[in-house]
């Protein structure tokens, strides 16, 4: 899996990192029990600063994505998959937002609905 | 001694002359330190640009050797004139590259080549390297080597220390000089873990390699201590062993560089131009890591963007336009022999032995230095000779003085030590014969 960090873009670095893990889980690209990268070894790579990617990890593990262990370092959860399972408050916030300006943007219901279809499915892949 | 001096380096000219000529092969889908498409490899104008390089290199590499023959020629004993030389075998080579980096790059931008001009970093987590670093105490060995013969010879201790010590800072240099990045090219990961490996493989196997062949020089420092033309000899093979090694290693790095990527740049490849400056340069300030490693080869740089990395660039552009003035420093500074009611001094430069007038036991003056004189460490130039030396009669003795002034004063202390003195000025060792033996 590709991470990409943009250091022009408004959004923190660690953001950027959490979202495209939050992204590569929902989309199948990372696994269930997939070990990630130590954060030293993440660090060095991209040439991010460790307390960064550590940030990243920490701010993942809180929301329920990953697992840290001492010895065997970062994991993503298993997910429950439970039909009808709740979203967060941050979630459903964060979405509200979103499609706030989907909608300022002057795209109707459907425009919004089919796109989101699109991106759902894109993730189901 | 002069003819030694510049024969013992003028090979430098070529083989780096040598290595930027190889520059001008594809790999990485990099050439000339700039990043280019597959299908650059065929354009004329790229092929043109290349020509023109391979030219100026070797003709930069004639013209160093026609400058170390008018060196040699001119004051083959002048240290300022080669250091002269080697600062010119340094920065004249680069002259050609970045004139022909700049080219390419025109090249480049001319026929829309480039990626979009991003501030982004990828990253293939399933590509970042696992493999363990090779344990210090795989540098142990060379180590206890450089060490054993102190069983039997202990007059080169400190040297023998040293390079034992040295070979733990080999396990530093392995470990700390480089950076544990992959070697992404473009999205194949098979590609990268290959490259990274080969990278990393033959990094460990330098160092090593470096190590090992330190303990053998030293012992055969110990059989040749006795001979200051074996010694010089010795030093010699080791210097052509390790540099021969080393340049083996890299060619093979870059060789299957070059293999591996053959068919690489026809999709999305990496490109860190905008990084490079003058494609030698690496000035990131996105990057927080001081060390990164060369794009070709499997050498490490670092970066000039980095607070440390901005002192550390500087530091050797000063270490460059000082290296002239180093000569003066080193083989110059007067040699002085100067005496009073309590003590002879001998000394040159920092260096400075004090003798007590009432320590004295004897004193002789030599019109020539005495025979087998062999230097355990010091100094050995031409014109100064200075340090711990030797020979097989009287053992061991204290030196300071230019063996082009005869005579030299042999000094024996109540305790047995020896101190050999000279000085360059005309008369000074016989006043202070006169005065001692008074």
């Amino acid at each position: 899996m590709i991470l990409n960090f943009d250091f022009a873009s408004n959004v923190p670095l660690y953001m950027q990192l959490r979202n495209q893990v939050v992204i590569g889980i929902a989309e199948g690209k990372l696994q269930p029990g997939e070990k990630l990268p130590t954060i030293r070894a993440l660090a060095e790579e991209s040439g991010i600063n460790m307390m960064t990617v550590s940030k990243a990890y920490q701010l993942l593990k809180q929301e329920g994505y990953i697992l840290t262990d001492r010895r065997s370092g970062a994991v993503v959860a298993p997910r429950e998959d439970a039909a009808g399972a709740a979203a967060s408050a941050e979630t459903v916030e964060a979405l509200r937002l979103h499609l706030s300006e989907l909608r300022l943007s002057g795209m109707n219901r459907e425009d919004v609905l089919n796109l989101c279809e699109r991106l759902f499915d894109e993730g189901v892949k | 001694m002069g003819t030694v001096l510049w024969l013992s380096m003028v090979w430098i000219a070529p083989l780096i002359c040598f290595l930027q000529v190889n520059e001008a092969k594809f790999k990485k889908n990099i050439v000339v330190g700039v990043t280019l498409p597959f299908k650059a490899r065929e354009d004329e104008a790229v092929q043109a640009v290349l020509k023109k390089y391979k030219t100026g290199m070797w003709a930069a590499c004639g013209l160093l050797i026609a400058l170390a023959a008018a060196g040699w020629a001119l004051a083959p004993e002048s240290m300022t004139l080669w250091f002269i030389w080697i600062d010119l075998c340094i920065i004249l080579p680069y002259v050609p590259y970045v004139r022909t980096n700049s080219a390419l790059k025109k090249l480049k931008k001319e026929r829309g080549w480039g990626p979009a001009a991003d501030q982004q970093i990828r990253v293939d987590i399933s590509a970042i390297p696992q493999e363990k670093w090779i344990s210090p105490w795989a540098f142990l060995p060379p180590a206890v080597i450089s060490l054993l013969p102190l069983l039997f010879d202990d007059s080169l201790w400190m040297a023998n220390v040293s390079m034992a010590v040295c070979c733990g800072l080999f396990w530093l240099g392995y470990r700390y000089c480089y950076r544990n990045k992959s070697e992404m090219v473009d999205g194949n990961v098979e590609l990268t873990r290959a490259l990274t490996q080969v990278r990393r493989y033959n990094w460990g196997r330098m160092w090593l390699l470096t190590a090992y062949s330190m303990a053998v020089l030293n012992i055969g420092m110990i059989l040749t201590v006795r001979s200051a033309f074996w010694s010089m000899v010795l030093s010699m093979v080791f210097m052509a062993v390790v540099v021969g090694a080393c340049l083996w290693v890299e060619l093979s790095v870059r060789r299957v560089q070059e293999k591996l990527t053959a068919g690489s740049g026809r999709d999305w490849y990496v490109d860190e131009d905008d990084h490079w400056i003058g494609g030698l340069l690496y000035y990131n300030t996105n990057d927080s890591r001081l060390v990164i490693n060369n794009r070709v080869g499997m050498n490490s740089s670092i970066n000039a963007a980095h607070p440390v990395g901005k002192i550390l660039t500087v530091a050797l552009i000063v270490l460059l336009l000082a290296l002239p003035f180093a000569g003066e420093f080193i083989g110059g500074g007067d040699v002085v022999l100067t005496v009073s009611d309590d003590a002879v001094t001998g000394s040159n430069g920092r260096t400075e032995y004090v003798i007590v007038m009432d320590d004295v036991e004897s004193v002789q003056l030599l019109d020539k230095l005495p025979a087998g004189l062999a230097r355990n460490f010091g100094t050995g130039m031409p014109n100064l000779l200075k340090g711990d030396f030797s020979t097989p009669e009287l053992g061991h003795m204290k030196t300071c003085l230019d063996p082009t002034v005869p005579p030299f004063l042999l000094i024996e202390t109540e305790e047995g030590k020896l101190y050999l003195l000279g000085s360059r000025e005309e008369g000074a060792a016989e006043a202070v014969y006169e005065k001692i033996s008074q």
